[in-house]
């Protein structure tokens, strides 16, 4: 007699799947060709530019960043592990699995785990890189910091595949935890801890591991953290190892709901990639999020005319503060990459990228509008009336976060804030100009023509929208780019002022005006 | 008694769509729930299959609580719910033989693939990839896979999608016959045809409304 409680033989149900695999020698001839050329033509790569990235690395940045910016960017980056976990399941299967699998008596942690060791792969392999930076940072040897960083990266990626063995809801642990680290984040880029403080919050977590173990023999003499006693990271590798291993004998714990909601994310996602625009995917992924809503209070304040789109932005953005939590999230590594390099070329970088990102978070209704022009002429308001009405939250937004990023970058290399709040304040509507350009950019022109290189072709359109999204934000704070770049922001608010404007000013004559026809 | 809910509230959050449900379904019985849209079947369905914790009260399943977790709980439940998702390279007979594989073992007396695929009239397009099927093939395909797993109580969120009237017909001959084998039938539909075909008693989610 069968035992009902006993699960079948995963291996053998792949096994079965294996063996029915309609793939041609062909095909599997042409997929070892092509990963052969990648690992050629990559290693050739690597090759040509490690000499002189090595040169760099063991330079290390100009100062030596302080404890506490270090201790911020470790947060940061586990926020971002954890956040994307979330976003991920961490645990995803395919729609068919989830059908016909995962719903049938065969073992579930047998078909899972090959995916759990993916994540906790993925997981390390952040933390490695996290300890390269801090080893970089700290010009410390090498191998004890990078191996603390995937330690650290192990114990992280243990915990996000473990929570959803435990709750029903692993996402909004995993937002919840991923919040908690950022706002520790905020706190310290904006707080400098005195150093025995730095060094207990270091031991705490894994933020802090790679920097505890550069104590022991970092180069740097003004590195103040205080080294671990020797042989201290073997206990938070054993724990890292024991977490690991427990969230893999949990597997069979995982909800198949959570499975299934972690393979739809990542369908969306690969749909974005396979055709090149992951604008679709933002897209579906938006559909999904709202889907998933249920609004307490509703109704729109009562504002005339055309202003109802203000009102429905306005509640938009009531109903959607993870959106100004990124924005507030944006604001941390302009900051800490100043506390790590002070004013120069990544800041430049850094500084424009997040803010179009801070801005672009609440541009979501402007992208509806312009995918669905039939909205717009539902409210019976112009294309050009209703971006300018579309574009007071991004621009107010965006005003704010500018300013703000800035002010606290002059903090973080001791410079005066007053200019810096200003000039930050003037280039925000140039960055929502940008932002506002992104979000009318559509989908992927498929039809413009690709590139010949040696390599092979290159497609021109994803290219194009990527360029699209930032150019006019670019071109507009040019003035500010150039102070972040020299640190001195005297003489250049008013050019800074006009440049906004006119970006805007730009943005919005342009908007509904068509040189030809263009069937809707 | 293969089925029984004690006080179930079904809904989301801050919203309840069905309060203090009280139901049962024994060996043998076909049970439709009834109602208009958005009055909470597909989420009573979900709370019997396990995929959404109820607001309050409990399922049991054969007298256990529903844990779709559990390997015991997934040979006594097959569901179809939502749209169903399909392996783009193995053909619909192929699909049929592996779910009865994944499902194993199966009790001799159990559907016979090739006569369910002739109920159902799968084997018309047995040798086809599901890429090519019309929607109404899918779910006859969904329909006979669901019924090929062994299980004691199956659970189908409107069967009768896509499905022309020798379909829904069809479909209400074989739940009848999966009742007869000592099964119990929950399905939520908007068919009374397919409802009478099923022989099945009713329950009106509109009832447990406050």
């Amino acid at each position: 007699m069968t035992n009902v409680g006993a699960a079948n033989s995963a291996r053998a149900a792949r096994a079965w799947l294996r063996a029915r695999r309609r793939s041609r020698a062909a095909n599997r001839l042409e997929q070892a060709y092509l990963g052969l050329l990648t690992v050629l033509v990559g290693g050739g790569v690597v090759a040509s530019v490690l000499p002189k990235l090595a040169s760099r690395f063991a330079a290390g940045p100009p100062t030596v960043p302080g404890p506490t910016t270090l201790l911020a960017i470790g947060l940061l980056w586990y926020a971002a592990v954890l956040a994307v976990a979330g976003r991920f399941g961490p645990l995803a299967a395919a729609p068919a699995q989830v059908s016909w699998l995962l719903s049938s008596p065969t073992g579930r942690r047998g078909l899972l785990w090959p995916t759990a060791l993916v994540v906790l792969g993925l997981a390390t392999l952040a933390g490695l890189l996290h300890g390269t930076l801090v080893a970089w940072a700290l010009t410390a040897p090498l191998t004890m910091v990078v191996l603390a960083g995937g330690v650290a990266g192990l114990l992280v990626g243990g915990a996000a595949t473990l929570v959803p063995t435990v709750v029903s809801e692993p996402a909004t642990v995993l937002d919840r935890f991923a919040l908690l680290l950022g706002a520790g984040a905020a706190v310290l880029t904006i707080v400098d801890l005195p150093t025995r403080a730095a060094t207990v919050v270091g031991r705490l977590g894994p933020w802090g591991w790679p920097q505890t173990v550069a104590g022991d023999g970092g180069t740097s003499g003004d590195w103040p953290f205080v080294a671990g006693p020797p042989g201290w990271l073997a206990v938070p590798g054993v724990a890292a190892v024991l977490l690991a291993g427990l969230a893999l004998v949990r597997l069979d714990r995982v909800r198949l709901a959570t499975l299934a909601a972690g393979g739809a994310q990542v369908q969306t996602l690969t749909a974005g990639v396979v055709t090149l625009d992951l604008g679709i995917a933002a897209r579906i992924g938006e559909e999904r999020r709202w889907a998933a809503r249920a609004p307490r209070r509703t109704g729109l304040l009562r504002f005339p005319g055309p202003m109802v789109a203000l009102a429905h932005d306005l509640l938009t953005l009531r109903r959607s503060p993870e959106r100004l939590a990124l924005a507030g999230a944006a604001l941390l590594p302009p900051v800490l990459s100043a506390g790590l390099l002070g004013p120069g070329p990544l800041l430049a970088v850094v500084w424009p990228l997040c803010g179009l990102l801070a801005a672009g978070a609440l541009t979501g209704n402007v992208r509806r509008d312009h995918d669905l022009p039939a909205l717009g002429r539902l409210l019976g308001v112009p294309e050009r009336g209703l971006l300018a009405v579309r574009s007071i939250v991004p621009v107010a937004v965006a005003t704010c976060w500018s300013a703000g990023a800035l002010a606290l970058v002059a903090g973080a290399f001791s410079a005066a804030v007053l200019p810096w709040l200003l000039l930050g304040g003037a280039a925000g509507p140039a960055l929502a100009a940008g932002a506002l350009r992104a979000a009318r950019r559509g989908a992927v022109r498929h039809d413009l023509p690709p590139i010949v290189t040696p390599m092979g072709w290159v497609p021109t359109a994803p290219l194009h929208r990527l360029v699209t999204a930032v150019d006019l934000g670019l071109l507009c704070t040019v003035p500010t780019l150039l102070a972040v770049v020299s640190g001195d922001p005297a003489g250049w608010l008013p050019v800074q002022l006009a440049g906004s404007l006119l970006g805007l000013a730009g943005l919005l004559a342009l908007a509904g005006a068509r040189i030809w026809p263009v069937p809707r | 008694m293969i089925l029984r809910t004690d006080g179930l509230d079904v809904g989301y959050r801050d919203r309840v769509l069905a309060r203090g449900l009280r139901l049962t379904a024994s060996a043998g019985e076909v049970l439709a729930v009834t109602g208009p849209n958005g009055t909470g079947k597909s989420s009573l369905l979900r709370c019997l299959a396990g995929l959404l914790r109820p607001l309050a009260g409990r399922v049991l399943v054969d007298g256990a609580p529903a844990d779709e977790r559990s390997p015991a709980f997934r040979r006594t439940v097959a569901s179809l719910l939502e749209t169903a998702a399909w392996y783009p390279n193995l053909t619909a007979g192929e699909h049929l033989e592996f779910v009865r594989y994944a499902n194993r073992p199966v009790a001799t007396d159990w559907f016979e693939p090739a006569v369910l695929a002739d109920r159902l009239e799968v084997t018309r397009f047995a040798s086809m990839l599901p890429g090519r099927l019309s929607s109404g093939q899918r779910q006859r395909l969904a329909l006979a896979l669901v019924l090929a797993r062994p299980s004691r109580l199956l659970l189908l969120d409107e069967p009768e999608r896509h499905l022309d009237e020798a379909g829904r017909a069809a479909v209400g001959a074989v739940l009848r016959d999966y009742a007869h084998r000592g099964g119990a039938v929950v399905l939520a539909s908007h068919d009374p045809a397919l409802v009478g075909a099923a022989q099945a008693r009713t329950l009106d989610v509109t009832d447990w409304q406050e």
